[in-house]
């Protein structure tokens, strides 16, 4: 959505994205939309489901989660945070996991693999490793089997995976074929989608000193627009032959024989 | 004895040979509808007759030739040229239909910047011609939104308008002149000068007939200086839509030309500015212009907005960065299909227009009714974003859920309904139902109340310059069964 | 300062793995530090292959029943507690991802995914890597050891094998490890070779500069004797001289190819989006001011037709 005058990195490393309309990363909006369908089958098979939403950040993130409540979600909680963690994906999955252990327990943690933004694709691993969970990666199903267990579909290096598993686990979602989300409609945003958000502020689960580890730890340097611009040369020759022949030479031969 | 779906080709095959004439049946398929249907296009479900033939005209000669075939035929045809109708006026409503693609006219005749006009032939697109004139530092001041697709002749045939059209116009105030064709073969040319008193404004016939009288071959439009530099944004939340039309109205009777001047209400604003709309109605300016005269209509805004206290200004760059956006995003339209399969929700668009003293009766009783009397609805808001002198257009959006329908339930359940709704209590205000998508296939059942009495003058340029009924039948006036 | 190199060998694309990783140390590493490489592998006919492409002259060997993450993650700790290693380079595939972050929490080390390039400092290791959805390279810098990185696609040019001879270290047989209680069940499916203009490597585009059928006619075989993928812009679909599941842009296929031919192709947004992920775009057009000469990497502006078969007469005589 940015064009190339909008990157303009400021002292500390961010980048105003103010002026552009937010949008839920793919990832997420896959692992949402997985999430509402997984509910609608275990829902048929009278299994009791409940779906909390969590997100980390500001007051404009409501919106979202208000979404999220029109669709049907039990609870929808938001932390919030001023602080800059976009490439600090240990403190995201600190505060999912204290959350989960010590305030609303869940059999099943179902994330995007990675932000739009930091890019970092580690907290869906962060937060398995802290529970001590396994993990399934890169999944782009899951279906409801027995009370305890899941069929999850994930892609895997060669090919596809389908497993049957226990839970507790953790699902990081990867490029599935599915990647929008259902709409609800203005009667359901209506009757759910007026309740209130849960906040909870960030300073509720001690990041204060882990902030500074993570930082010192992996400390971010500089960001730097890549360019993906075209040079659009243009080949001069006398005859169509010649410009052929450089064309073949400078710029195809190579390309064609690592195919 | 009307002619065999066979005896049609091989007639269209004498006239323009084998390689013009196209009958393979995704292309046809295709040909027989526009995004009035997409919903059926995306499932590939296709309810209307299927066309003939697509033929690919190369010159205004071959449009002549070929209209004359289905005159003495009587063969119904669509004129064609970027595909992008939204209304259904590409519809082939009648069996054995023969389109007349025109995209590969696609000539710039003449770029003429001392007497600042651009001549066309119809397939030329706009986005093309645009980038032509900008690289000179000149603009065809036209920018609908379907500006990647849409071609000269099909904007022309549909009396389009752009996204700044309050200080150029919609697409009539900038032809100058026309070449069409009759369906008797006859080739008129319309000359280019600056104005004429020689009897009625004749190109006014040609201009938004939709392809139900006449096939337009080349068109001529005024060019105008292009000053990105000089343009200025103004951008404000406010509470009520009521507010924002007294507003338009003002800085209108103030006698002040923005190029953009554009009303959002809160459902329509959170879905393009959710960054920074906060559920509010969003009102939009852009002032652009010799320099002297940007600053100064931006000042007046300025001023005039000032007066109101529910308005509060948001960063320019904001409206800045939504202006460098216009049109549609092409990679976007692809996703769109996609992301209607996926979700089974869709959105389509009603444009209606009313005088000052109507508008906001227009807007409030239809998000009212659609609201409460359609089903599965997700979204239903709206924007006006043509004003003038004595009124402005009011431009409907909603989205629903497909829920429980065939796909050619579609239209029934859901689109007719609500764009019925949307018309009934424009015309019974006193609007008119159709500000720039043209009339199309879907709302001919009203056209009879939308015109009055002047019903007559319409029906009767159709019975002359149409006689046999072959020219895009269906579309503007409905067919008599 | 001592590496360690993590390898997949249960994976199909181990070899190109390995030389990734050969590229990879050899920009960023060179010989400056000993290095070597444990290579997890479940099948005994495959063993030598393995170590044949090993990125390090020493390997050292670990035999599982198959690749299950929980379990080579519990492996690699126990085998690498009490090592001294200062980096762990992981491959580029999901593999590589998962084991890099999860095995450095475990370690106590920092991670760092998709890296493009390091630089090795005193008590620091600097690297390279995309944020912003691609868009910007963030560098960082990383402070505990160990330091696991996995590398970014396409992040070296070089794909190369040492040419020296492997030693094998040493041999752990984990086949016997119990399998835990997560899953169930499992049924893999491999890959199927994707087909069709999506998947294509090499795409060859007929715009509306093709100016009949048999000219089409000819393009295609221009295409099959290049190993092209034949595409095909709207108004050549609608003329129905290639079938519309040829047609390349919003209303067709929107493709990747690492080499894009557009020929008499204007550029229009519509059909641009459709290309517009291509590595390398080549286009052929009369006119220099149509929109795909400022968008292509390298342009010629001329009659297509001269040009393809000028160009086919050069590669067929450099193919003998």
């Amino acid at each position: 959505m940015l064009s190339n005058e909008d990157w303009v990195v400021d002292s500390n490393l961010s980048i105003d994205v103010s002026f552009v309309k937010n949008i839920l990363n793919c990832f997420d909006e896959s692992a949402l939309e997985m999430t509402l369908k997984l509910s609608d089958y275990v829902k048929g098979l009278n299994i009791p489901i409940n779906l909390t939403a969590l997100t980390i950040g500001d007051k404009k993130l409501d919106t979202y989660l208000k979404t999220l409540y029109a669709l049907r979600f039990d609870k929808a909680l938001r932390i919030n945070n001023n602080e800059d963690i976009r490439f600090l994906p240990q403190i995201v999955a600190h505060v999912i996991s204290q959350y989960v252990k010590e305030i609303n327990k869940q059999d099943v943690i179902i994330l995007g693999r990675q932000s739009g933004e930091g890019d970092n694709g580690k907290t869906p691993l962060l937060v398995a490793e802290i529970l001590k969970w396994p993990c399934i990666t890169q999944v782009i199903n899951i279906e409801a089997d027995k009370e305890d267990t899941l069929k999850v579909t994930n892609m895997v290096d060669g090919g596809i995976l389908t497993q049957i598993i226990r839970t507790p686990c953790v699902l990081s979602v990867g490029n599935a074929p599915n990647s929008y989300m259902r709409v609800p409609t203005l009667r359901d945003k209506m009757k759910y989608g007026k309740r209130e958000i849960d906040v909870l502020e960030i300073d509720e689960f001690n990041i204060k000193a882990l902030l500074d580890t993570c930082r010192n730890e992996c400390e971010l340097k500089s960001l730097e627009k890549i360019s993906h611009e075209r040079q659009g040369v243009i080949i001069e020759g006398k005859t169509p032959a010649e410009k052929a022949r450089i064309l073949y030479d400078s710029y195809l031969k190579e390309r064609l024989e690592k195919l | 004895m009307p002619l065999t779906r066979e005896q049609v080709v091989e007639g269209l095959v004498k006239i323009l040979g084998v390689e013009k004439v196209i009958t393979d049946e995704q292309v046809l398929k295709e040909s027989s509808i526009d995004r009035f249907r997409k919903y059926e296009d995306i499932c590939g479900v296709y309810t209307q007759p299927i066309p003939a033939a697509v033929v690919n005209v190369e010159s205004t000669e071959e449009v002549s030739v070929v209209l004359k075939f289905a005159n003495e035929n009587i063969i119904n045809v669509v004129p064609r040229t970027g595909h992008s109708a939204t209304e259904g006026g590409l519809e082939t409503a009648v069996e054995n239909s023969i389109v007349v693609d025109g995209s590969g006219m696609n000539r710039l005749i003449k770029i003429d910047t001392y007497n600042m006009q651009a001549t066309a032939e119809c397939g030329v697109s706009l986005e093309e011609l645009e980038n032509k004139l900008r690289k000179q530092g000149y603009t065809t001041g036209h920018s609908p939104q379907s500006k990647p697709l849409a071609q000269m002749g099909g904007l022309v045939a549909t009396r389009s308008i752009g996204q700044l059209s309050t200080l150029y116009g919609g697409i009539e105030d900038m032809v100058v002149g026309i070449e069409a064709v009759f369906p008797n073969g006859q080739i008129s040319r319309i000359k280019n000068v600056p104005r004429r008193a020689a009897g009625p404004d004749i190109r006014h016939i040609i201009i938004g007939n939709e392809g139900a009288l006449c096939y337009i071959t080349e068109v001529t439009v005024k060019i105008f200086k292009y000053m990105p530099e000089n343009n200025l944004f103004y951008g404000y939340t406010l509470e009520n839509m009521k507010t924002g039309f007294e507003i338009l109205r003002e800085v209108m009777v103030e006698g002040y030309k923005p190029s953009v001047a554009r009303l959002y209400d809160p459902e329509d604003g959170a879905y393009h500015f959710s960054h920074f709309a906060d559920d509010k109605c969003v009102l939009i300016f852009v002032a652009e212009g010799p320099k002297a005269i940007a600053e100064a209509t931006g000042r007046a805004i300025e001023e005039i907005v000032g007066k109101y206290d529910e308005c509060k200004r948001v960063d320019s760059q904001l409206i800045k960065r939504w202006f460098d956006n216009l049109n549609w995003d092409p990679a976007k339209v692809a996703e769109e299909r996609v992301e209607i399969a996926e979700t089974q929700n869709i959105g389509f668009t009603t444009e209606v227009s009313g005088n000052w003293d109507i508008i906001n009766d227009i807007y409030e009783v239809c998000i009212e009714r659609i609201r409460n009397e359609i089903p599965d609805i997700t979204l239903i808001g709206g924007h006006s974003s043509h004003s003038y002198i004595n009124g402005t257009n009011m431009y409907f959006v909603y989205y629903y859920n497909l829920v429980d329908i065939t796909p050619e339930e579609e239209i029934t359940k859901y689109h007719y309904p609500i764009q019925d709704i949307i018309v009934e209590e424009t015309l019974k205000a006193g609007g008119s139902m159709c500000h720039h998508h043209g009339v199309g296939k879907h709302r001919t059942h009203f056209i009879k109340e939308e015109y009055g009495s002047s019903y007559h003058i319409l029906e009767t340029l159709k019975k002359a310059f149409d006689p046999r009924g072959i020219m895009n039948m269906g579309t503007i006036l409905p067919i008599k069964r | 300062m001592k590496y360690t190199v993590i390898l997949n060998g249960c994976s199909s694309s181990f070899i190109s793995q390995a030389e990734e990783i050969s590229g990879f140390l050899w920009d960023n590493i060179g010989k400056s530090m000993e290095g070597d490489t444990v290579i997890f592998y479940s099948e005994d006919e495959k063993r030598e292959e393995l170590i044949e492409n090993s990125p390090t002259a020493f390997v050292r060997l670990i035999k599982i029943t198959r690749y299950q993450p929980e379990n080579v993650l519990a492996i690699l700790k126990d085998l690498e507690l009490n090592r001294e290693v200062d980096l762990y380079l992981f491959s580029r595939d999901f593999a590589g991802n998962e084991l890099s972050v999860r095995f450095a929490y475990r370690m106590g080390g920092s991670s760092l995914v998709s890296v493009s390039k390091i630089e090795i400092g005193k008590g620091m290791l600097t690297c390279c890597r995309p944020a912003y959805s691609n868009n910007m390279e963030a560098k960082f810098t990383l402070r505990k050891k160990p330091y696991c990185i996995a590398i970014a696609q396409g992040s070296t040019d070089h794909k190369l094998t040492l040419d020296t001879s492997r030693q094998v270290l040493s041999e752990v047989d984990m086949t016997n490890m119990s399998k835990g209680t997560f899953i169930k069940e499992y049924e893999f499916k491999g890959e199927e070779e994707a087909s069709g203009l999506e998947h294509s490597k090499f795409i060859l585009i007929a715009g509306r500069g093709v100016k009949d059928n048999k000219k089409m006619e000819r393009l295609r075989e221009v295409a099959k004797k290049t190993g092209a993928e034949l595409g095909i812009s709207r108004p050549v679909a609608m003329k129905a001289w290639a079938p519309m599941n040829r047609l390349i842009g919003v209303s067709g296929a929107m493709t990747k190819p690492e080499l894009c031919i557009t020929a008499g192709v204007s550029g229009a947004a519509a059909f641009f989006a459709g290309i517009e992920k291509s590595k390398y775009i080549i286009a052929i057009n009369t006119d220099e001011e149509a929109s795909i000469v400022k968008s292509s990497d390298v342009a010629i502006i001329d009659d297509y037709e001269i040009v393809l078969e000028e160009l086919l007469k050069i590669i067929e005589t450099s193919e003998k």
